[in-house]
């Protein structure tokens, strides 16, 4: 067995033993309802012990392949009228550096996870979907073409939103979680249209094909315009720096592993996988520096004023990977691959330390004799006016999150609109509206009239649901 | 959140007073918990202690929207678990309700109480209801659970498929009172159900945010600008200078903060404004700012608490006024409001505003969709209700149907409208706490005084005085186990030296006593001569420990310094692989590379030194020394002027604290007489103190006699990693090396079983584990970054007892009481004993009843749980990205507890508590009214008195004797949940031998203190 098949072998295990691992975990659940921990644990140690190792091997062996890039055909899914979802993979430099990444980081996180989530009722819930974002990292970091890097694009968008909505009794969390998904789904947009024009005018979505210059350049430009927008959710770029925060409601280590690491760092790892694209083009690539230096400049001030851990380590996060872009857009994208892997980690870290910040704080006093705290601010050398409008700015998040809210209300305040309108039609026509009132998330305190409901039509309980 | 305010007697005339008025009655009931680095636990519903506890409860509970009590299925399932008795339900039954007879049915009211409790069912309406009556077979069958007559009499009647339904049926009568209505306390519910657009949503997000920003001392790198005159004068500045307001609904705010800033308004009458505008009439503004201020009480609490005691801020703050708050908080709901208005198509004036005020009366379901359950408590009477109540008490349809059933059916809805689920749930309570109350006194009471003498050592050799921590109750009976020559107290762990404690190398001081207390000495230490050179390295070494943490730090926020800290960022991966997968080893790994420098406490005040800047004394003078140690002898009885010393060659003193990591709660599991920190420089002071030549001449100048042979150790207690640590051991004279050596051994091994009684209650600890493995599961909790629960801390507490040790020596207690030492023999006055109570009544029940809260409602008394949470501002923290400022405590603490109030068992007859009352006025309300539970004990002649309704009655056991085993860990072992009192008798005493041999070799002491290790 040369160097090369052992390759595609230790991918083949990385890539099955997460997905099948969550399938009998997904199975389980379904029978049993509810597994015990140590089962679910003993599970994870060993999926991720071994995706690890194995990921671990593909380093050694990597360096003993004469191409660059080894690649791994599974055959195809879903074939409909000519198009076929390709199971094609590939195991290059990068490739290799985010799979590590994944299993390292989750299979830590894991570690803490099964002690800090012990006695948890979403315990098995948890797991699972770290699972799934497990596999869906190790398919976007593989992925030989766009196709099935939107799959697992797509795995880490939902496992995101899930967990971030995983305390759904309360409301904060659900709102983080649907926001968070908004926006993933309106950038996903981006990519999904990229994937059709690909296919369209280059053919071929594989990454190392696709750029070669079977395109028009105008068509080259789209579709790079397109991934980078694409892009631009996960990697919480201005405007939609915002989700990023708000994304802090799930237990401290997924907000870890998601935010810190993994699912933000997605956005830059498509853009080193667009990087011919990128190059050939410099518009796009100073569309790429612009939007990474605004990222940069809007997390770092915006980060400054927050009067809360993890929304300073969510700005912090976003900054960084705001010079990621800049990095790759300028092409540098060794230093990229380095920062993303160093940066990963050092935020997994610290956002896994973050109910540690006060006692930090207090030791850092302790230790500098009283002297620590901010040095000097570059604030304080402003004039007072201008200070406080930019303090204001910063503590108010550039009102990206209120512009965006406000595009958001007009466009329902229309569609309710049209709904009126269209009931009104309807009702003039004689007809019964099929649609229940509230289908556009209209509050049926709305449409219901105000008159008091009778109480005995109340649901009602005596204390929640059982502890 | 409700309407159910008495109105004041006299309401004030002018809308300011009103207001004022308003603010006063609101802020009372906030909550008042202190920025967490400070934490001490305090009653959740302070406000209420001048209610007898019962109604207190139930009072808070429909003000507060919480819930008074556990559920009836939770009572339900721990009566059929055996830990209520029916003898329990009688008892509670009988002391609640009155025995009368019930016209029109065959049983009493009191059994007819006793039968819902057991058999009524939840409500049920709607479409459940509907399920229920279709799906199940609630309409078929009769359970076979129901009280024996009630079942024969129904079965009598026919089958159950026809009498049920009919049954049923006859149950529809009309309800002659209509249901009670609550009125919303605010505009946003009523703006919500008019327009469907909810005006919190906008406001409270950027609301929360602004105060976050205005309160946070020290956190963000970029601190709010002019903040210094308080929130409403910063807010104003800030929105009145805004040219762009790009918020739509905003720019209301920004248009009132122009007019309010050029007209120099103050915040009170810029609230008065808006309430007006709002069409609040002065009547009701008691109702609005309360519901106002409860809508973020965490919050509005923290306004409150910082001004208090700005010496526990964690950095400087501005000035915080509640009306600061209330007032802008006031002028974004009016701007929201309005705008929620106009988003749906409607009118947003004034007059529209007023007109959605006039109509607040509405059910309860309407004030706020996410709280249905409010609406259960306007609801008694309803058919469902009826049904089950007639099945309990077996009434037949033909009964109700009958003409002369108006009787039985008026019968019927008095009983629900009276023994509602909450009066229900308050009998299960009673029984509840009856059944726990029983098992303890019994167990005490079992001994005979004789007996109870005996376990007591004449001679002991050592003696340990710990805190009176609930937690240390364990460690203190291993040690009488393992050595029956020792001998243990309990006192309030600051040991009497109330200090301001500044550890070396550091600037700031910390408040070593209770809570209640400002120290007025500073105490601070210093190398020990000698010892230079190893602090010259020490202190290196803490430079660049904290370089490094301060890069680590800024890189968080600066972008410069974050790149390449970034780039390097894989050196990461190797502490937290190395803390995540061997936390002990690291936690001991970083121990050892910490340089061990021998120091002194400067203690003795020197004549002549100035007061430092907050003005407290440098020490303390010898006489205020005499005074301390004077003090905590007489308290325990060991030495006092007209009784000569009972004291051991060696004493130890030991203060506690707790070492966890990634815990914001830290505070909270230290010790709590120590104002929530570490207390072993008051254990190690009181020992040098206690040693101290001088002193021990003043003392013997007030006939208080300190033999010559006596020497006094100080040292900690780590109540997590179940680590002992002693001080000053080079200082200890030669002629006691050998029994140090002994009690070295004891400690060991006494904090080896300590582990392994505490690991039993861990899930995710075997219950196999041997001692020594279960010391080093102890120990990694206290160094796991992953552990939401390092220790169960106070989650057992359910009694306190002031007395001798010699009444609960040899009981095992399972770790849920308190021992404070007390010696009724040197106190003929009783004034021990009001000073004890005086301060531990109100600390004990502060500690019990939070507990209590927020174990009975965890979302709005305590915190739920920890793993979202957020800290904010180094103050608090938040659920998840933003949220109110959580207080009370998270589940992980409480999970375990059983929520019931304290019985205080105080060695004393009934007379003597009551003179002992009249003495300390603040603690009375707390025992009159209840919160907390007083029982006087007679050992001499085996009587006990229980304070109930205003009176001491007599009690009698129910059982006489008490099982025994041999060890505490026959007791516990395999057993994971909570324990009945056992009595321990210990071994014949044989040679020490049995217990292992003195293993630390009596050479090799180090120079510094010492962690006690085998």
């Amino acid at each position: 067995m040369n160097a090369e098949d052992c390759l595609k072998a230790l991918l083949f295990v990385v890539l099955t033993v997460p997905m099948l691992s969550f399938a009998v975990m997904a199975f389980g659940l379904l029978v049993a309802r509810q597994l015990p921990e140590r089962r679910i644990h003993q599970m994870l140690a060993w999926t991720l012990g071994l995706g690890l190792t194995a990921t671990v091997l593909m380093l050694v062996v990597f360096p003993f392949v004469d191409a660059d890039a080894v690649h791994l055909t599974l055959g195809s899914l879903l074939s409909v009228r000519g198009y076929a979802l390709p199971l094609e993979f590939v195991v290059d430099a990068p490739g290799i550096v985010f799979l590590a990444l994944d299993f390292m980081l989750v299979g830590l996180i894991g570690v803490m996870s099964s002690r800090y989530l012990h006695r948890e009722p979403g315990y098995s819930r948890f797991f699972l979907l770290l699972l799934l974002f497990a596999t869906g990292v190790a398919v976007i970091a593989t992925a030989r073409g766009l196709d099935l890097m939107f799959v697992g694009w797509e795995l880490v968008g939902l496992s995101s939103a899930l967990l971030i909505a995983f305390f759904y009794k309360r409301e904060g969390p659900v709102e983080g979680g649907l926001r968070t998904f908004a926006i993933y789904r309106l950038t996903d947009i981006g990519l999904l249209t990229a994937l059709v024009t690909l296919h369209h005018e280059a053919g071929t979505a594989r990454f190392d094909e696709a750029f070669g210059g079977g395109m028009g350049a105008g068509a080259a430009v789209l579709v790079g315009g397109l991934l980078v927008f694409g892009a631009m959710g996960k990697g919480a770029s201005v405007p939609f720096t915002g989700w990023l925060p708000r994304a802090m409601e799930g237990p401290t280590p997924s907000s870890a592993v998601f935010y810190g690491a993994l699912s933000i760092h997605a956005s830059p790892f498509l853009l080193l996988r667009i990087e011919p694209l990128l190059q050939a083009h410099g518009g796009l690539r100073a569309a790429v520096v612009a939007i990474g230096a605004l990222t940069a400049l809007h997390s770092a001030m915006v980060g400054r004023a927050q009067s809360d851990i993890k929304s300073t380590l969510a700005y912090a996060s976003a900054a960084q990977v705001g010079l990621i872009w800049i990095e790759v857009g300028c092409g540098w994208s060794t230093l990229a691959l380095v920062h993303l892997a160093g940066h990963a980690v050092l935020r997994t870290w610290q956002l896994i330390r973050s109910p540690s910040a006060l006692a930090d704080r207090m030791e850092l006093q302790s230790l500098m004799g009283g002297n620590a705290g901010p040095g000097s601010l570059l604030l304080d050398k402003l004039p007072a006016g201008l200070r406080r409008r930019a303090w204001r700015m910063a503590v108010e998040r550039w009102y990206l999150d209120d512009a965006l809210d406000g595009i958001w209300l007009r466009a329902r305040s229309l569609l309710r609109r049209l709904d009126r309108i269209d009931r009104a039609w309807a009702r003039a026509l004689g007809s019964q509206p099929k649609v229940p009132a509230g289908s556009l998330g209209v509050r049926a305190a709305e449409v219901a009239p105000l008159a008091p409901t009778p109480p005995e039509a109340a649901p009602s309980r005596e204390r929640g649901e059982a502890r | 959140m409700s309407a159910h305010h008495t109105p004041h007697p006299t309401a004030p005339a002018t809308p300011a007073d009103a207001l004022t008025a308003a603010l006063a009655h609101a802020s009372h009931r906030l909550p008042t918990q202190r920025p967490i680095d400070a934490f001490v636990h305090h009653n959740t519903l302070h406000a209420f202690e001048n209610e007898h506890f019962e109604t207190g409860v139930e009072h808070a509970a429909a003000e507060l929207g919480a819930e008074p009590w556990l559920s009836e299925t939770e009572y339900r399932a721990a009566f059929a678990a055996g830990r209520i008795l029916t003898v329990d339900v009688a008892a509670a039954v009988t002391r609640r309700v009155a025995d009368e007879a019930l016209p029109g049915l065959r049983v009493g009211r009191r059994e007819a109480v006793r039968r819902l409790m057991l058999h009524q069912q939840v409500a049920e309406a709607g479409a459940r209801l509907a399920w229920r009556l279709s799906e199940t077979d609630v309409l078929q069958t009769l359970p076979e659970a129901l009280p024996r007559d009630a079942r024969e009499r129904l079965l009598e009647a026919g089958r159950p498929t026809e009498v049920m339904p009919a049954l049923w049926a006859a149950c529809q009568w009309p309800d002659p009172q209509a249901p009670a209505m609550t009125e919303a306390g605010r505009l946003a519910p009523l703006v919500l159900v008019r327009s469907g657009e909810s005006p919190d949503r906008l406001a409270e997000p950027v609301f929360i945010r602004w105060a976050s920003a205005f309160l946070d001392p020290a956190f963000a790198h970029w601190p709010m600008a002019e903040r210094a005159e308080g929130f409403y004068a910063a807010a104003l500045n800030h929105f009145a200078t805004e040219t762009v307001e790009p918020r739509r609904w905003f720019g209301e705010v920004v248009k009132h903060a122009k007019v309010l800033k050029a007209a120099g308004t103050s915040a009170a009458d810029a609230a008065v404004a808006v309430l007006g505008r709002m069409g609040v009439p002065v009547a009701n503004f008691d109702t609005v700012v309360a519901a106002t201020l409860d809508r973020l009480p965490g919050w509005a609490g923290m306004f409150e608490t910082v001004g208090l005691r700005p010496d526990l801020n964690p950095g400087p703050m501005p000035v915080c006024r509640l009306v600061d708050f209330l007032a802008v908080r006031l002028l974004f709901d009016e701007a929201a409001a309005r705008f929620c208005l106009r988003l749906s198509g409607q009118p947003d004036t004034d007059a529209t505003l007023a007109s959605l005020w006039a109509e607040r009366a509405t059910p309860a379901l309407l004030n706020d969709p996410a709280r249905v359950e409010d609406h259960d408590r306007t609801l008694k009477v309803t058919p469902w209700f009826r049904f089950h109540a007639a099945r309990a008490l077996g009434v037949t349809p033909d009964e109700l149907a009958a003409p002369s059933g108006a009787e039985t059916r008026a019968s019927i809805d008095d009983l629900l409208r009276t023994a509602g689920h909450v009066f229900r749930r308050r009998l299960w309570q009673l029984a509840y706490e009856r059944r726990y109350r029983v098992q303890v006194l019994d167990a005490m009471l079992a001994a005979t005084p004789a007996e109870l003498e005996a376990a007591t050592p004449p001679a002991p050799f050592m003696q340990v005085i710990n805190c009176i921590d609930d937690r240390h109750e364990s460690f203190r009976r291993h040690l009488e186990e393992i050595e029956p020559n020792c001998e243990t107290f309990g006192a309030a762990g600051f040991f009497g030296v109330a200090m301001a404690f500044q550890p070396l190398g550091e600037t700031r001081t910390r408040p070593l006593c209770p809570a209640l207390r400002i120290p007025r000495h500073v105490v601070s230490e210093r190398v020990a001569s000698g010892a230079e050179s190893a602090w010259a390295r020490a202190r290196r070494t803490r430079t660049t420990t904290g370089r490094m943490m301060q890069l680590d730090s800024d890189g968080n926020r600066s972008l410069v310094k974050g790149g390449p800290l970034s780039l390097l960022g894989l050196w990461a991966a190797v502490p937290m692989a190395v803390r995540l997968l061997a936390p002990r080893r690291h936690g001991r790994f970083v121990a050892s590379r910490v340089p061990e420098v021998r120091t002194e406490l400067v203690l003795r005040h020197v004549p002549g030194t100035p007061n430092d800047a907050e003005g407290r004394q440098q020490g303390y003078t010898d006489a205020e020394m005499a005074d301390i140690v004077a003090g905590v002898m007489a308290d325990m009885g060991l030495v006092t002027a007209s009784q000569p010393s009972r004291l051991a060659p060696l004493v130890f003193v030991l203060g506690h604290g707790a070492s966890s990591v990634n815990n914001p709660y830290a505070a909270g599991y230290n010790c709590g007489a120590c104002g929530g920190n570490k207390g072993g420089p008051n254990g190690r002071a009181f020992a040098t103190i206690a040693n101290d030549p001088t002193v021990r001449g003043l003392l013997r100048d007030r006939g208080i006699n300190i033999p010559d042979a006596t020497w006094f150790v100080g040292g900690y207690n780590d109540t997590t990693a179940d680590g002992v640590r002693l001080e000053d051991l080079d200082l200890v004279p030669a002629a006691h090396r050998s029994r140090l050596d002994q009690a070295l051994a004891i400690f060991d091994e006494a904090r080896r079983r300590n582990a392994h009684e505490r690991c039993r209650r861990f899930e995710d600890a075997p219950l196999d584990l041997t001692p020594h493995e279960a010391l080093r599961h102890a120990e990694s909790r206290s160094h796991d970054l992953a552990q939401a629960r390092p220790e169960y801390n106070h989650a057992g507490n359910a009694t306190q007892v002031l007395g001798r040790r010699t009444l609960t020596r040899g009981l095992f207690l399972d770790r849920r009481v308190f021992l404070t030492s007390y010696e009724p023999g040197v106190d003929p006055e009783g004034r021990i004993l009001a000073g004890i109570l005086g301060a531990l009544g109100p600390v004990g029940a502060g500690i019990n009843l939070e507990y209590f809260f927020s174990f009975v409602d965890r979302r709005r008394y305590g915190c739920d749980s920890k793993l979202p949470q957020n800290l904010v501002g180094l103050l608090g923290v938040m659920d998840g990205h933003q949220s109110d400022l959580r207080t009370g405590l998270v589940w992980q603490m409480v999970e375990i507890h059983e929520p019931m109030r304290l019985l205080n068992v105080i060695e004393a007859t009934p007379e003597q508590l009551g003179k002992v009352m009249e003495r300390i006025p603040h603690v009375v309300p707390l025992v009159a009214n209840e919160w907390l539970l007083v029982v006087a004990w007679d050992p001499a002649t085996r009587r006990m008195w229980n304070y109930e309704d205003g009176q001491f009655v007599p009690y009698t056991p129910e059982t006489h004797t008490v099982p025994t085993v041999r060890h505490s860990v026959d007791w516990y072992q395999g057993r994971r949940d909570n324990l009945p009192p056992v009595r321990v008798v210990a071994e014949p005493k044989t040679s020490r031998a049995d217990h292992g041999k003195p293993s630390a070799p009596g050479a090799d002491h180090s120079p510094a203190g010492r962690e006690v290790q085998a």
